[in-house]
């Protein structure tokens, strides 16, 4: 984003119609915004690695499951589809 | 019981954070119904951040798609689902409900997330849904919270109410 990001403020103590207000982010929001999307970007990264490995280690399992004899469907039904 | 809708906030102009301050400590509970949606392109995540009093909690988290389910602890997690990006398709708004019962007691805050976003299907993890729990830092009475976008900004017509339970 170029601009100067924003945010909306709902003030609940004020009365209806006058809470909102629009108010461009200070400096240390700003550093503090980049430090959380940051953050973020790293657990969604461990997030999606640690779903990658369970689909690799739930394969395996399933053609152990086939191998050993049982049908797709019988392995499955173990394993979850 | 007695359910008060408190204030209803509709997001007209692309904006990174929603402040909500001046909470009342008129009543016991506090629910937050939320359809939202950020601007960023589908490969991007779907979640967001949130603090109470200003602050992080201690949270767990567990989230997935179907079958698909990774959980994960930490003090600021996000919310993986419950705001689409703009690349999203069959639903371009998720859901999200944020409860914090007796929030006005000077103690840590419970509190429970669910939320379900849909990205775009046919890539991977394009449904997310998550449900999602901790104890908030702050041993204060909840007067604020902040809900945050990070990695780009929440789109217009995104909704919040903001309800208050007694």
């Amino acid at each position: 984003m170029s601009e100067t990001p924003v945010k909306i403020v709902v003030d609940l103590s004020k009365p209806k119609g006058q809470r909102e207000s629009m108010i461009e982010l200070t400096q240390a929001e700003i550093d503090e915004l980049e430090v959380m999307a940051t953050e973020a970007e790293a657990q969604r990264l461990v997030g999606e690695q640690a779903k990658a490995d369970a689909e690799v280690l739930r394969q395996s399992g399933l053609d152990k499951l086939i191998a050993l004899g049982l049908t797709e469907a019988e392995a499955l039904a173990i394993v979850g589809a | 019981m007695t359910m008060v809708l408190v204030e209803t906030l509709t997001v007209e102009t692309p904006v990174t954070f929603i402040d909500i301050t001046g909470i009342p400590q008129d009543a016991t509970d506090l629910l937050i119904i939320m359809s939202s949606r950020e601007g960023g392109d589908q490969s991007s995540d779907s979640g967001f951040q949130f603090t109470v009093n200003g602050a992080y909690g201690d949270f767990k988290a567990v989230y997935g798609q179907i079958t698909q389910v990774v959980a994960q602890t930490g003090s600021n997690l996000y919310v993986p689902s419950g705001m689409p990006t703009g690349g999203a398709t069959a639903g371009a708004f998720g859901n999200t409900q944020i409860y914090i019962p007796n929030y006005t007691l000077s103690q840590r805050h419970p509190v429970a997330v669910d939320s379900v976003g849909e990205n775009v299907s046919d890539v991977q993890f394009g449904q997310k849904m998550s449900l999602f729990g901790g104890l908030t830092s702050s041993s204060q009475p909840v007067t604020s919270m902040r809900i945050i976008y990070s990695n780009d900004a929440i789109q217009p017509n995104t909704t919040v109410f903001i309800y208050k339970i007694s």
